[in-house]
């Protein structure tokens, strides 16, 4: 039952991120670039409860994501679902405390993220790749997710433990 | 032999990227239709979404409201007379306001009277930097399907690419997949209007496909061509900004501003056919 709600609160909080994301982050870009916080969302639960949580969520995350303002079905499911369990796969390797080692995780999520994103639409469209785009969108967004990651990040670890710990006492009650 | 959990979960994540690229190839289609899933989660998302488009709309009638008390609380002072004509003239820009917006849905309307449309307000814009989706609160219910043309007073916007009963998603011209026959309204050559990444922010487009001996002043403007089924002809897209050429007068190319304002779309038109 506790995890049932643990989950439920879980969706309603991607729900809110996006909702934040649509109509405040999209209303006030830095210099015509959009920050995402999805990444340092799903970044944040994958470091306090790894992997299989951070993937679920990104799941569920990219999901949304597609079907309200996607082009198709699929796209950022498989996207936030790889920064979800890559980057708790990799949190095993840095320390959780260490500030720097956060926002680095960040920068490279940010990095991935945008690169496959530009691949993508480099595949669909017809006129050739713009490499200076991508690094002019990277850098500004860089800026504005590690600002975004000062204001929320905590608050995004805090809940990732709680998922955390209702995940852990799932399995200790079925052991 | 012992079960090994790593192998099984390696291979159930295997599965679950087959089974994402399978659903992103069915997906991928430009006439799908939208699935009950989609539609229950479209649902639960534009709910709270149109509430805070409501909501915004109701703040700037308020703060409008806020400044006329203001005005009339420091009228009443000095005469009670004036005070009440302060009043009544803030009513009226409020109305006035009202009635630019009306008009414009009426203009689009009139400008499109052979053809029936549908007026919808954009309520949310794609979240990404690469995309030009938006959404709009109108849908099947309403007449839209798939393919719909969309266009404003000032001209073309994009396309529907997607509906379900309430809403629906555009995809505008200035997404850097969009490619569609234009031609030049003076001289009417037929030309081929592209999205481009490095141009969006600043509201335009790149023509290519410019027949040879062929150039373009500022000020010359494009409109749709009819061709390729996708968009009805002579739908105002926009007006050169540079013509660009080249040193293979094959590739000389225009820069194009559109006649949309992309960044303050607000209501747009959609034709249904």
């Amino acid at each position: 039952m506790k995890k049932i709600v643990v989950g439920f609160i879980t969706l309603i909080i991607i729900l809110i991120t996006i909702l934040f994301q649509l109509n405040v982050l999209g209303q006030v870009p830095f210099a015509g670039v959009v920050p995402n916080i999805g990444i340092v969302l799903i970044t944040a639960i994958a470091i306090s409860a790894g992997s299989f949580v951070g993937g679920i969520t990104g799941f569920f995350y990219g999901l949304l994501i597609d079907i309200i303002c996607g082009r198709f079905i699929g796209l950022n499911i498989l996207l936030y679902l790889s920064l979800g369990i890559a980057s708790g796969y990799l949190i095993n390797r840095v320390s959780k405390d260490n500030k720097m080692s956060l926002a680095i995780m960040v920068i490279v999520g940010t990095i991935a993220f945008e690169v496959v994103n530009c691949l993508c639409v480099f595949l669909m469209q017809n006129n050739s790749f713009s490499f200076s785009r991508l690094i002019y969108i990277l850098f500004f967004e860089e800026l504005y997710n590690l600002f975004l990651t000062v204001v929320f990040f905590r608050s995004f670890m805090l809940w990732g433990e709680v998922l955390n710990k209702s995940r852990n006492n799932y399995y200790s009650l079925v052991q | 032999m012992k079960f090994n959990k790593k192998i099984f979960y390696r291979i159930l994540k295997i599965i679950l990227v087959i089974i994402i690229f399978v659903v992103i190839s069915f997906t991928n289609g430009k006439n799908r239709k939208v699935t009950f899933i989609e539609e229950l989660f479209g649902e639960i998302v534009m709910l709270p979404q149109k509430g805070i488009t409501y909501l915004k709309n109701i703040m700037n009638e308020d703060n409008t409201n806020n400044d006329s008390e203001k005005i009339v609380a420091e009228n009443k002072e000095l005469k009670n007379e004036n005070s009440l004509l302060k009043e009544k003239l803030a009513t009226f820009d409020l109305i006035m306001q009202e009635n630019r917006e009306l008009k414009n849905k009426q203009n689009m309307t009139n400008q499109y009277v052979d053809q029936k449309v549908v007026i919808a307000n954009v309520i949310a814009k794609t979240s990404n930097n690469w995309d030009e989706i938006y959404v709009i609160d109108k849908g099947t219910d309403d007449g839209i399907n798939p393919k719909s043309v969309v266009v404003t007073v000032d001209g073309l916007v994009g396309y529907v690419l997607t509906c379900d009963n309430k809403t629906s998603k555009v995809i505008s011209i200035l997404d850097a997949t969009s490619t569609f026959s234009a031609r030049a309204r003076e001289t009417r050559e037929e030309v081929i209007v592209k999205g481009d990444i490095s141009y969006k922010n600043k509201n335009m487009v790149r023509v290519t496909d410019i027949p040879l001996g062929v150039t373009y002043k500022s000020g010359d403007v494009f409109e749709t061509s009819g061709i390729g089924g996708v968009y009805q002809k002579g739908i105002t897209i926009g007006k050169v900004v540079e013509f660009v050429p080249k040193l293979n007068p094959i590739e000389n190319e225009a820069i194009v501003e559109l006649a949309v304002d992309f960044e303050r779309i607000e209501n747009v038109a959609v034709i249904i056919e």
